[in-house]
This record gives C-alpha cells, sequence and structure tokens, in this order.
C-alpha cells in the first residue's frame, strides 16, 4: 500500500471567466485526458504546491467528461491565488470526495432546487445533469438567490433558464438600485410565496449559506415536504477530504465521507448541523 | 498465543539483540518525574521498565506530531511529487497496556475508509512490546476494559514476576522476534495465573466509571444538553493539551511548506490538531461551528465515549488518566462520566 491519498492529478486551466467580481470559474481538464468521474454535489480538493489546498464542488454536469469546472470565491490562501491563475497554468486536484445526489431518489418526482449565493456553484451541476435527462423527472422548479444582481453566478445560463419552458424558474436579489433589477426582490424563501407545488411528489436541493437553511427549512416542513425528500449540501473545514483530519465532523457524521449532500431525514438528526 | 517466561537479567541482553536489528524506542526518566517514550538506538540502558504513566504515550513513533506526506519541487511541468511513505523496523519497547488499546483505536481509524499508508507503513514494521504497568491516582482503566493488553493488539507483553518476566505472545512477528533472542522457558499454569493476577490487583487502588463500557451509547444519548458543558465549558482555557496527550486523539491539519533556501521546492506536513482549540471547526466567512469551549468539552466527551463505541465498538477512551494530568484548570473526565451515571442511576452501577 504505497499509493498516497495526498497526491494530487494535475489539471490544466483551459478557461476562465468573471462570474461577479469575487467569483471566476474555471474549466478545467486532466492530464491525458482523463475524466474526473464525479457526481454531481461531489467535491474536489484543489491545491496549488507551495500554498495548499482547499475544497471545491465541481460545477459542471458528470456527463461532461473532458473538462470540468470550478467555481471559485476569492476569500483566502487558496482561492486568490487561484484567481490569480492563467489559461494553462496547472492545479493539483484530489477527489472527487464524498456522496454527492442520488439521482435515482430523484427520478419520476418533481424536483424543486433552491441555491443561495455560492450554493449555485454547488447545485449547477445537479441542475444540468437534471436537463440533460429533462424526461426522467416530473417538473423541474430552480429557485437561485444573491444579494446584489452583480453577484448572481452564470448570468448567460439564468438567461437560458427564463427563456425555457421545461424550468420553473425563479430568481431574487437581496438589494438592488431600480435602474440595475427589475426582478423579484427579497431572500429566497420570499419566492416560496409565489411557488405552488405537490409536497408529496416534490425532491428539494437545497445550497447556501447556513442562515437560509433554517428558513428554507421551515417552508419545506411547513408546507410537508418530508424530510427524506430534502438534500442539503453541508459545508464545513475540510483538510484531508478522506475521513481522517476530524474538521469536517458534525457529531459523528465526516461530512467529507457520508457528505457533502445529507437528507434532512439524516442532518436532522444532528444537533451540529445547523447550528 | 503462549506464555513463556525470561530470566529477569536476561531482558537487557534481549533488548541489545533486538537493537541489531530494529531501531529501538522506549520510556526514559527525564526531568521533573515525567516519562517520556523515546528513540534509544544504542542508549538502551537508559530505558525504564517500572514506571508511572508517561506524560505522552507513544502514539506519535505511529503518528508524529509533524511528518511529511509529500515533497515536491515546483521548476518543472507538471511539478513533481512524491509521496514520503517510509518506514523502518522499530521495536517500541514497553508500552503500558491502555497504550496498546490505544493504538489499536488508531489502527482502525487510519484503516477505514481510505487507508492512511503512512501510518500503515510505521505500524507494519513496529514490534510493539508491552509491560506491565504501575498506576497512579488518575488511572482508570480497569473502568475502561483496558487493564489488560488488546487480543491480536501486541506482539509481546511482559509482566513482572519479581523474579522472571512472564511474557505473552500475541503475534507470529512477536514469537520471532523472541526466538531469535535469549533463553526462555515455556510458562507454567501457575506462573500465567500469577501474571494474571499480578494485572488484576492493579485494578484495586483505582478509580473508575460507574457504568459498563459497552452501556456508554446509552447513556451519552441523553447528556447533550446537560448543563455540566456549560460548567466545563467556563473553566476549559482551549489549550489543546487533553487532545495532544491523548492515546487515541487522531485529528490533524494539512499546510505545504516551502524549503527556506530553496524557492521551488518544499513539502506537504501534517501535524496534530486539537478539537479544543477554538478555531478548529471554522470555515470560510468566519463562522465556527463549535464556538464555546462548552460545545468543543461536549465533543471530545462524545469522540471518546458514543461517536466511536457506535462505530467501532470500542470507546476511545482507555482510561489513561493523561487529560485529567495534563489538564491545567483540573478538568475530571471520570467525575463528569459518573455524574452523569448518577443522574441516569441514582446510587447504581451499570
Ligand atoms: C464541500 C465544500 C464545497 C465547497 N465548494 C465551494 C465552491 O464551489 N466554491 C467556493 O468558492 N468555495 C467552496 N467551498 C468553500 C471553500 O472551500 C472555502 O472558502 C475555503 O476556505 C477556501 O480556502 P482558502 O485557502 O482560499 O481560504 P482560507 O485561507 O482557508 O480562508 C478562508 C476564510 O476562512 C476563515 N478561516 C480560515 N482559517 C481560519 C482560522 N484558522 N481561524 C479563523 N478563521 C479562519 C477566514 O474567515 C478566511 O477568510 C466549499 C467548501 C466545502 C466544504
Ligand atoms: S480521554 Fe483522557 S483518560 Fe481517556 S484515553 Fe484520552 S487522555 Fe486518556
Ligand atoms: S487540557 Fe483542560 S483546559 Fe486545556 S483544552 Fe483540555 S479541558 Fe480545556
Ligand atoms: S475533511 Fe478530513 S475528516 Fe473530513
Amino acid at each position: 500500500m504505497t499509493d498516497s491519498p495526498y497526491v494530487p492529478r494535475w489539471a490544466t486551466i483551459r478557461h476562465i471567466r468573471r462570474e461577479t467580481p469575487s467569483v471566476k470559474r474555471l474549466e478545467l481538464e486532466l492530464d491525458n485526458g482523463q475524466a474526473l468521474g464525479h457526481q454531481s454535489g461531489q467535491f474536489v480538493e484543489a491545491g496549488i504546491l507551495g500554498l495548499g489546498e482547499a475544497p471545491f464542488s465541481v460545477s459542471s454536469s458528470p456527463r461532461r467528461t473532458d473538462s470540468f469546472d470550478l467555481v471559485i470565491r476569492s476569500v483566502g490562501t487558496v482561492s486568490e491565488k487561484l484567481h490569480g491563475l492563467k489559461t494553462g497554468d496547472r492545479i493539483g486536484i484530489r477527489g472527487p470526495f464524498g456522496h454527492g445526489f442520488e439521482l435515482a431518489r430523484f427520478r419520476n418526482r418533481d424536483v424543486l432546487v433552491v441555491a443561495s449565493e455560492m450554493g449555485l456553484a454547488t447545485l449547477r451541476s445537479l441542475v444540468h445533469e437534471l436537463l440533460e435527462e429533462r424526461l426522467l423527472y416530473g417538473r423541474l422548479m430552480v429557485l437561485v438567490s444573491a444579494p446584489t444582481p452583480e453577484q448572481l453566478l452564470f448570468k448567460d445560463e439564468l438567461a437560458e433558464w427564463t427563456n425555457r419552458r421545461d424550468i420553473d424558474f425563479y430568481v431574487t436579489v437581496d438589494r438592488a438600485l431600480d435602474r440595475e433589477w427589475s426582478g423579484h426582490i427579497g431572500v429566497v424563501t420570499t419566492l416560496f410565496q409565489q411557488l405552488q407545488f405537490d409536497p408529496k411528489q416534490t425532491v428539494t436541493a437545497i445550497s447556501g449559506p447556513p442562515v437560509m437553511y433554517k428558513y428554507a427549512l421551515l417552508e419545506l416542513l411547513g408546507r410537508g415536504v418530508a424530510p427524506a425528500s430534502i438534500f442539503l449540501t453541508m459545508e464545513r473545514r475540510m483538510r484531508c477530504g478522506v475521513g481522517k483530519c476530524g474538521h469536517c465532523q458534525i457529531n459523528n457524521v465526516y461530512v467529507c465521507q457520508r457528505g457533502p449532500v445529507l437528507s434532512y431525514a439524516d442532518a436532522g438528526k444532528l444537533e451540529e448541523a445547523f447550528v | 498465543m503462549s506464555h513463556r517466561v525470561m530470566q529477569k537479567e536476561h531482558i537487557w541482553t534481549f533488548v541489545e539483540n533486538l537493537a541489531r536489528s530494529h531501531r529501538l524506542v522506549g520510556p526514559v526518566a527525564r526531568p521533573g518525574n515525567q516519562i517520556s517514550f523515546e528513540y534509544l538506538d544504542d542508549h538502551w540502558r537508559d530505558m525504564v521498565l517500572d514506571y508511572p504513566p508517561s506524560q505522552y504515550p507513544p502514539k506519535s513513533i505511529l503518528f508524529p506530531r509533524r511528518e511529511t506526506l509529500l515533497t515536491f519541487t515546483i521548476n518543472g511541468e507538471p511539478p513533481q511529487v512524491s509521496a514520503t511513505v517510509t518506514a523502518e523496523p522499530t521495536a517500541i519497547f514497553g508500552i503500558h497496556a491502555c497504550d496498546l488499546h490505544g493504538i489499536r483505536c488508531l489502527d482502525m481509524v487510519f484503516a477505514d475508509g481510505v487507508p492512511d499508508p503512512y501510518y500503515h507503513a510505521r505500524r507494519a514494521a513496529a514490534l510493539l512490546i508491552g509491560v506491565s504497568c504501575r498506576p497512579d491516582a488518575e488511572c482508570f482503566c480497569a473502568s475502561m476494559g483496558t487493564l489488560f493488553p488488546p487480543e491480536g493488539g501486541f506482539d509481546l507483553f511482559l509482566t513482572d514476576l519479581d523474579t522472571a518476566w512472564l511474557v505473552q505472545v500475541g503475534s507470529e512477528k512477536g514469537a520471532a522476534a523472541l526466538a531469535d533472542n535469549v533463553e526462555c522457558r515455556e510458562a507454567t499454569a501457575e506462573q500465567i495465573r500469577q501474571g494474571q493476577e499480578r494485572l488484576a490487583a492493579r485494578a484495586l487502588q483505582q478509580k473508575g466509571i460507574h457504568i459498563r463500557v459497552e452501556h456508554l451509547p446509552l447513556l451519552f444519548g441523553g447528556e447533550y444538553h446537560d448543563p455540566i458543558w456549560d460548567e466545563l465549558g467556563e473553566r476549559c482555557i482551549s489549550c489543546g493539551e487533553c487532545n495532544f496527550v491523548c492515546p487515541t486523539c487522531y485529528c490533524f491539519d494539512v499546510a505545504d511548506e516551502m524549503d527556506p533556501h530553496d524557492s521551488t521546492s518544499g513539502r506537504r506536513v501534517r501535524t496534530w490538531d486539537a478539537c479544543q482549540l477554538p478555531d478548529f471547526a471554522v470555515v470560510a466567512g468566519g463562522k465556527n461551528y463549535r464556538d464555546t469551549a462548552a460545545q468543543r468539552n461536549r465533543h471530545r466527551f462524545y469522540r471518546k465515549f458514543l461517536y466511536p463505541v457506535l462505530k467501532y465498538k470500542k470507546s476511545f477512551c482507555v482510561g489513561c488518566g493523561r487529560c485529567v494530568r495534563s489538564c491545567p484548570v483540573d478538568i475530571q473526565i471520570v467525575d463528569t462520566v459518573n455524574h452523569f451515571v448518577e443522574q441516569n442511576l441514582p446510587g447504581g452501577k451499570s
């Protein structure tokens, strides 16, 4: 046993796109044309030798095998450095790690996706995958929010989703100036008021900042969505990705292994999940 | 498993012979009455075999406080990275039964899921030689079920019979180490019984938790919101020492370092981390998922007495008492558990 789980694979940056003033999307290609082999909802550790690593969701569909996207907000050591890289530069990738969305549990059901702020980076892979096999699912409802219009991710794709007839798409911002935004204003949960859905028939996927979870859960549980039909992505500090370093634990659950996607039936039992 | 008997005076020949084929680690006395496990090599004569619990367990030999995971050079494309999985045959001499149980816990953790090759390599190259202990006032191994060495978790175990050493052979590797070495005789039934008695006698002066280890999950299931966590949290100064001295704590941090004399080469290192340190669970944006010392204390207790018992069917507290000895504010582990026992089973034992 000499294979170290800490040795990265190499990926080359093929394309860089600025999403917002603090967020960039990197399109990456693994050396030797390898596929990353991820599920929607899984994450990788992206690293720069000499600086370290940080966990990032894989933001592209598992069916896109020739390259994958990481969508990175610049907040600290690794993410700032990743923002400074150019097309052609290489980064280290470990993973994919953890458990993503179990799509078998979404089939033939209506799907409600709730993505707030960076949560859309995490849920974009799921939305893409659902769209790629659209006929296997019932209604597809997508709610997206950001603090300001400027901070909305994937603006080109959001415009496309608005026009698609097979998505019930809603978008909101917390605040905006009149001249820059004519759409809905309010936090993501205010979109629920516009939305009618059958709670028994609906599976939901939620990702966003911790405060959003409390309100979204109140809405969903209040309407009668079963805890086992609510899936959330959990963010914790992560250092190893392989269930050893202890940083990602929520009570007895290693998020890097059992998560980052957990059902509310599981997460709701964990005292430390929504503190 | 067989039992042999070694003449008292042969022990040093045994050690000397082992040192020819192994690096040797053992307990030595340091100023301030501290016992510490150190690489001895040719200083093996400094080893003490009758000693109270060491300040730190021998954990660091298998899972070093700081170790290099990868070395790399970044001047080429792609950068060159190599994993530094290395280990040399090492005899760890004089491990107490509780610490052998601690190693057993680490064995399970590092083999679980994605195995850790670094730990595995050192563990595979290690010869674990246990020795009967001299408990002190903080020991409570008897109540944790760690008074005797763990089945399958050691190579040799020596029990002091005054005039001779009773040598319990725990593995093939142990048998081989003994066979090529000093003269031993087969132990008599009487000597084996004496050895057992010696170990069992150590339980008599000990304090203990008032509940059976198997029942701990029942106890801790209901104590999540007990006010005692706030009491402990008010006193705890979050120094993390209780984690660092614990034979079963294994959390770590991973960070990169560049070589100070060469800006193109560096290493990825892991270092022990501690869930009692304030920023252990801080994420981007500054949110701390265990913001108070009360929450962190509770997490430590749950990680000893509940979570691993559910997962591995083994308590990750092995009753060594080190966290109590080293705590600057005297946070007591046995008293805390017994407070819960008293609350649930007033006046009784389970
Ligand atoms: C499963 C998962 C998926 C994720 N997906 C994405 C994604 O798709 N896109 C994305 O942008 N982010 C994502 N993140 C978050 C991302 O991993 C963090 O933002 C990460 O911290 C970035 O690393 P860094 O080195 O750039 O920042 P760091 O240097 O680690 O610092 C980030 C922030 O963390 C805090 N912090 C770090 N260490 C300490 C400390 N010792 N004490 C106090 N505060 C500290 C600070 O507030 C600091 O501003 C994800 C996280 C997880 C767990
Ligand atoms: S919790 Fe304390 S007494 Fe128990 S094994 Fe760890 S250091 Fe020893
Ligand atoms: S040793 Fe004592 S004071 Fe230090 S973190 Fe542990 S319980 Fe708190
Ligand atoms: S990230 Fe290390 S245990 Fe989960």
